[in-house]
């Protein structure tokens, strides 16, 4: 991610390893990981250093909670195993995988604010490249940034300009998708960011947001169409956003 | 991270015993094997969860939902990128910090605190299973300088996030940042040289 140095990521990735970052710092890493390819090595053995420290801690566990855990595997499905296993291969590349997805029109009625709440266990999800209990037992999944996030197909799209802080997910299974990125500056007075889906050079409004306190932003969008053939841009917009663009772009993103 | 030796589990004794190698069938459905890799590494995810959540109860749930999770997601596991052992050691770490972070857990934890400071002494039992594991450990836990093994321990076992420790410590965010990323790597360094 271009707005981490490869020291800070490194950083990051140490703390990843000892799970010292908070959810949404996880979140981000795992983000920016995923166009390091050369940086999950190192990842990887920090987290085996990481597990030396539960070697100190070895315990054996009450011997009636093996035949406990046999049982609860009753009715729990099992996942199949990805295409490309642990493969490092450019997320871009599903993009080309699933390209027909219903299009569904952004409502403005649908526009909302959502807090950033990625869950610990999701953000865990990411750093190691499986998929947690969203979904259990058929369940809705609790936390649908989670859910888009931690989808192994998941598309990523920087933005560039002034918005390179920010990174668009994508996600066809989740159907829907989430505007990420720290260090953002809150826009002047009560203006807001617009995030615009620009198809056929017709820009329609899908989310405005600004960063919290800290200068995160993690927002979900539903309802996004599949972003192939589209470029998404982001402008600075009145308080309540615009139905049109009337603020400069400041950064674009597409597949 | 070198995979286990077989010889680590004590309920059965052979080469089948080894967990990485387990795995693979654990991914077709094999509870068999999925019970090769349960007895080769519930006593380090049971610890790890213990030490962090302290309260027994508490950690044989959190224990439970790991293992369910390693079955659930077996297909998902990548030899490529570690082995079994520190694949279920970050899941269960995971969700034990995940359980300590909530409010509620935080509150049984300190109650369970103050009945005991350090984690439940190992009973002799332990200590023939696990000596040989946890004394490779210690070893290299203590050839930490101080400062990164108090970094490393109060984000490992207690499950405090850098900004936590910061506070904790009084200390600069990037000074944590720095102790725990050379702590590692120098655990890393000392786990190979004693291993």
């Amino acid at each position: 991610m271009s707005s981490y140095d490869d020291e800070s990521l490194r950083e990051l990735i140490a703390l990843g390893a000892v799970n010292a970052l908070d959810a949404a710092e996880q979140a981000e890493l795992e983000l920016a990981l995923r166009d390091r390819p050369d940086l999950q090595a190192e990842a990887a053995d920090l987290r085996a250093a990481a597990a030396t420290l539960a070697d100190a801690t070895v315990t054996d566990p009450p011997p009636a909670l093996r035949d406990r855990v046999l049982a609860a595997l009753d009715g729990e499905p099992q996942a199949t195993r990805p295409d490309a296993p642990g493969d490092t291969a450019t997320p871009m590349a599903a993009a080309v995988v699933d390209p027909v997805v219903p299009l569904r029109r952004p409502l403005a009625t649908r526009r909302r604010w959502l807090v950033p709440l990625v869950s610990a266990a999701a953000a865990a999800a990411l750093a190691i490249g499986v998929t947690v209990s969203i979904i259990r037992d058929g369940e809705a999944p609790h936390d649908p940034i989670a859910a888009v996030i931690e989808d192994p197909d998941v598309l990523l799209m920087r933005f560039d300009g002034e918005a390179s802080n920010l990174t668009l997910a994508f996600s066809a299974a989740a159907g829907a998708a989430v505007i990420s990125g720290s260090d953002i500056e809150p826009p002047h007075d009560d203006h807001v960011y617009e995030l615009w889906r620009i198809a056929d050079g017709v820009p329609e409004p899908v989310e405005i947001f600004r960063p919290d306190g800290h200068g995160t932003v993690s927002v979900l969008l539903e309802g996004v169409a599949h972003p192939t053939d589209a470029i998404f841009a982001i402008t600075i917009e009145p308080p309540g956003g615009s139905d049109a663009p009337t603020g400069e772009i400041i950064g674009q993103a597409s597949v | 991270m070198a995979a286990v030796p077989p010889c680590q589990s004590r309920r059965r004794v052979s080469t089948f015993d080894d967990p990485d190698v387990a795995m693979a069938r654990v991914a077709g459905g094999d509870r068999e094997a999925f019970a090769v890799v349960y007895d080769a590494l519930a006593p380090v995810v049971y610890g790890v969860v213990r030490r962090v959540l302290r309260d027994p109860a508490q950690s044989e749930e959190v224990t439970q939902e790991a293992f369910v999770e390693i079955w659930r997601n077996a297909a998902r596991f990548d030899a490529r990128q570690g082995s079994v052992r520190t694949w279920a050691v970050t899941i269960a770490h995971r969700r034990a910090v995940d359980r300590v972070r909530s409010e509620q857990a935080h509150r049984n934890r300190l109650a369970a605190d103050a009945a005991t400071s350090r984690p439940a002494a190992p009973t002799p039992e332990d200590v023939t299973v696990a000596a040989a594991e946890r004394s490779v450990a210690t070893a290299a836990l203590s050839s930490l300088p101080a400062v990164q093994r108090e970094a490393l321990e109060l984000a490992f076992y207690d499950g405090l996030t850098h900004v936590q420790i910061a506070d904790r410590l009084g200390v600069a965010l990037g000074t944590v940042k720095t102790r725990i990323r050379d702590g590692l790597i120098r655990l890393r360094a000392a786990t190979e040289v004693v291993r």
